[in-house]
């Protein structure tokens, strides 16, 4: 309504100029009485009244409209009325939101184009890897193929993260919740490490109840935990020698740990360690960092809904939790 | 009586590998030719076992499995380089057994063929003898753990056994530490490098009781290899 009378205050300033001036005209001209100037200004201000009312329930639509603001897009292209100006901005928004629609389109089509060539391009990479691997086995131990084993190990790491990337937009489609025991699962992703904990001499604790079971996606988490276990390794080269997963249940949560000894993280590079390729003070030691690890583990466990923790201390070591919901049992 | 498995995979590498690897166990290894004419050659070689990759030209490995299931029961392992959940349930909804993610090791391909050849026709002894690593008159039997030598027998652990077996098969080459002490961890037994000094030092005393001195040479920076002094 604001918006209206804003609109409309010269019309109706102007309105009363004109009828002040046309019955002053006639005051002075004819015999007109003052009762006669009352009537001809309060028909007037009446015409004027009807015909504003009149059109502020026509163009209503579009007032509210200036007057609002989006929460969706969508929104801006609903019918604004019938009104002149109604129907003209209806016109325009529309033509607008076809334009972004089809900007939209365009982009989403090469985002998902190009994350299908990443995922093919996985797969491909994934058979001469292969084979690499198969012919290595054959001279499996010798000196020389166990450093190549090792290479071609990071290689399928490298290739395993870019296709967890390339996959989490369609997270959607591809995770099943189960549920699962944890400590079963921890000495497969340990296992899974054991290349990367014999030659960086370090040894891992799993410290994990038998019975201790949560709800999960077990290719995700798997993926977050072997990750957590790779951050371990890396950053506490030389300096601590063992690596503890464990898991254990508090009051609200069950909690899944992974604790190094290892060269910690700046209290400045905290905060950022979650964001998609940081890689800190500690990058730029060890060198070797995409930082999209804790960027993809992050990601991953909010899509579960399990929530991460991270703790660290610089030459003390770095903890990083995973919160998981308790399982409810069911007491009969 | 002798195993026919059929392996149906493009890339020409990885089935010869793949082959060669199933003939040292004594099976019998096909590889497909012609891939649009599978199912004729499948008739005609009256597979015990298939392996199917998914990625194939022309039609997928999903497809084959389904013609091969409308006439046989013959267990279908798939490989692929596609490792998600949904390919793996399609692969199982289109009637395989099982499903083998690349990069795969012979160990766990092996394994796999042997666990349904033996589910499916019974007999496992017949599939696949009894392993046995023969060096120079010594005779490594690692399933039971035994080692004979000149009518003498030692009775190794477990570790012992991948130790020597290594070091067997690596000869004359120096077998790398790391390597070693990858073989020995155990799933839920993390070995430290002083496990493998002292299995070591077990081993080189298990040797001796077979009159075999200083079987085990160190060679410092490296690893260790075997020396024959006999």
């Amino acid at each position: 309504m604001s918006l209206f009378l804003k609109e409309h205050k010269s019309y109706i300033v102007i309105y009363y100029f004109s009828v002040s001036l046309t019955t002053f005209y006639c005051f002075l001209a004819s015999d007109f009485t003052f009762l006669d100037v009352l009537y001809a200004f309060l028909f007037n201000s009446f015409i004027l009244l009807v015909f504003l009312g009149w059109k502020y329930v026509n163009t209503k639509n579009v007032y509210v409209l200036l007057d609002s603001n989006f929460d969706a897009i969508e929104e801006s292209s609903l019918d604004q009325g019938d009104s002149f100006w109604g129907h003209h901005i209806s016109a325009l928004l529309k033509q607008q939101y076809r334009l972004y629609e089809r900007n939209m389109q365009q982009i989403n089509k090469n985002h998902q184009e190009h994350l299908t060539f990443i995922n093919q391009w996985v797969h491909q990479m994934k058979t001469p890897l292969s084979v690499i691997r198969l012919q290595l086995e054959a001279h499996a131990g010798e000196p020389y193929a166990h450093g190549m084993s090792e290479e071609v190990y990071k290689m399928e790491k490298g290739l395993n993260m870019a296709l967890y990337y390339a996959r989490i937009d369609a997270f959607e489609r591809d995770f099943v919740i189960e549920r699962i025991r944890l400590k079963p699962l921890i000495l497969d992703s340990i296992s899974q490490e054991k290349k990367l904990f014999i030659k960086n001499h370090m040894l891992p604790k799993a410290d994990v109840d038998d019975t201790i079971e949560v709800y999960t996606d077990v290719k995700w988490i798997k993926f977050v935990i072997e990750q957590l276990i790779t951050n371990g390794i890396k950053y506490s080269k030389g300096k601590g020698k063992y690596l503890t997963v464990s898991a254990y249940k508090t009051e609200d949560h069950t909690v899944l740990e992974v604790v190094d000894e290892g060269i910690g993280i700046h209290p400045k590079d905290i905060r950022r360690v979650f964001h998609p390729f940081f890689t800190g003070e500690n990058g730029r030691i060890l060198g070797e960092s995409t930082g999209m690890g804790l960027y993809l583990a992050k990601k991953i466990c909010e899509n579960l809904n399990h929530k991460i923790y991270i703790q660290s201390e610089v030459n003390r070591g770095t903890k990083v939790s995973i919160l998981f919901e308790h399982i409810q049992t069911d007491h009969n | 009586m002798k195993y026919t498995i059929y392996i149906i995979e493009d890339d020409l590498s990885i089935s010869r590998l793949l082959k060669e690897h199933i003939e040292k166990y004594g099976l019998s290894a096909t590889v497909a030719e012609n891939f649009e004419s599978i199912m004729e050659e499948f008739h005609l070689l009256k597979p015990h076992l298939v392996l199917l990759d998914v990625n194939l030209p022309k039609f997928d490995g999903f497809y084959w499995c389904r013609r091969i299931r409308e006439t046989s029961k013959v267990p279908i392992l798939f490989i692929s380089a596609r490792e998600s959940g949904i390919d793996q349930v399609r692969a199982l909804e289109n009637g395989a057994d099982d499903y083998i993610t690349k990069p795969f090791s012979y160990e766990v391909v092996m394994a796999k063929i042997n666990s349904h050849i033996r589910r499916v026709f019974g007999d496992y002894a017949h599939a696949i003898g009894e392993r046995v690593i023969e060096w120079e008159g010594l005779k490594l039997y690692p399933e039971r753990l035994d080692l004979e030598f000149q009518g003498k027998t030692a009775i190794l652990t477990k570790k012992e056994a991948i130790l020597l077996e290594s070091l067997i098969q690596t000869y004359p080459k120096v077998v790398n530490r790391n390597y070693l002490l990858e073989q020995m961890w155990d799933h839920s037994d993390f070995v430290e490098e002083n496990t493998l000094n002292v299995n070591v030092t077990r081993l080189r005393k298990k040797l001796q009781d077979l009159d075999i001195e200083n079987g085990v040479e160190t060679i410092r920076g490296m690893g260790y290899k075997l020396n024959k002094s006999w």
